[in-house]
């Protein structure tokens, strides 16, 4: 059973209704990918709160708007926010260029299977492009690593 | 039937001229693969700062530099930041350049355009050698000196935050 990305937003921020959240819960315990995604939005939803309380946005609405806008592109993964004013979210189709940002401009991403955020971050008197993206660290080979000892 | 030996001079001229549109990077070193192109031909490289973000209350280290958005959200909810690693990629068209991450993933950088307007526009992605993609494009317009910042992997409890910036090759 197919579990979409804004059910899975929906049911993390508490607001599915009862019987998709249900099915998100089976769902969780019995599919690894619909585990793994959940542990992404979550680290995503902290990332981009710590920003938007700096700001004053609700992420909430901004996230599941990206979300049922990536069905349209679906070359490309899902862009969850744009925070920052000028912040460019790069769509093959037709990519828009930052007007309060121009020293740089991302002008497309693909988020592949991930969830992903653009957005500027204050440096001093410029703003820093920022592309963010939800990893597992299980995929990232971080318990491989943590044995090898490689840094 | 009689065959012509293959050795008349019509037959070399011909052997020749299949060779030159056989292997035209042989003729022409100009068009050689990637690998072979010569480092002093990039007049642009991207400088690549690579991050550990972690809460283990050591600050920020030295050698990063002055970056203050490390001290802003959502940076701010990282309290230590450790330079693991600064590679200077050179970025030359049709010759991308991989930097290895120290979570096995692949950077990989290659340049796109430069521009008239003082700026260059670059590819990057993030591979996962025998995995998933982390991030499968980046296209990105930059004038030179100014950094962008890909983040959010995973990696011993922390994450890896990537800052690039295109310099002018020195």
């Amino acid at each position: 059973m197919k579990v979409t990305d804004l059910e899975l937003m929906l049911f993390h921020d508490g607001e599915l209704e009862a019987e998709g959240a249900r099915r998100v819960r089976v769902a969780r315990l019995t599919r690894a990918d619909v585990s793994g995604r959940l542990a992404g939005i979550g680290q995503v939803g902290d990332f981009v709160r710590a920003l938007a309380e700096a700001r004053g946005i609700d992420p909430n609405v901004a996230r599941r708007e990206a979300a049922q806008g990536r069905r349209r592109r679906r070359a490309f993964g899902a862009v969850m926010l744009a925070l920052a004013a000028g912040a460019v979210l790069g769509v093959p189709e037709a990519p828009r260029h930052a007007e309060a940002a121009p020293a740089v401009a991302i002008e497309a991403v693909d988020f592949g299977s991930r969830t992903g955020t653009v957005f500027l971050v204050e440096a001093g008197e410029t703003q820093t492009a920022v592309v963010w993206l939800s990893d597992d660290a299980r995929l990232a080979g971080e318990e491989e690593q943590a044995k090898l000892g490689t840094l | 039937m009689t065959r012509r030996p293959l050795t008349t001079p019509l037959a070399w001229v011909a052997l020749a001229l299949i060779g030159l549109v056989t292997f035209p990077a042989a003729a022409s070193p100009d068009r050689a693969e990637p690998a072979g192109d010569k480092p002093a031909a990039a007049k642009h490289v991207a400088d690549v700062m690579v991050l550990h973000a972690t809460n283990s209350k050591r600050g920020i280290d030295r050698r990063i530099g002055d970056m203050p958005e490390l001290t802003r959200p959502p940076f701010s909810s990282y309290d230590s930041y450790t330079l693991v690693n600064r590679a200077r990629l050179p970025l030359e068209k049709g010759a991308p350049k991989r930097l290895t991450l120290p979570n096995r993933r692949v950077l990989e950088t290659a340049l796109l355009a430069v521009l008239g307007d003082g700026s260059v526009r670059l590819s990057a992605s993030i591979n996962q050698p025998g995995g998933k993609d982390f991030l499968p494009l980046l296209e990105v317009k930059a004038k030179l000196g100014q950094a962008f910042i890909v983040a959010g992997q995973s990696y011993k409890s922390g994450i890896l935050v990537l800052v690039i910036r295109v310099v002018a090759a020195s």
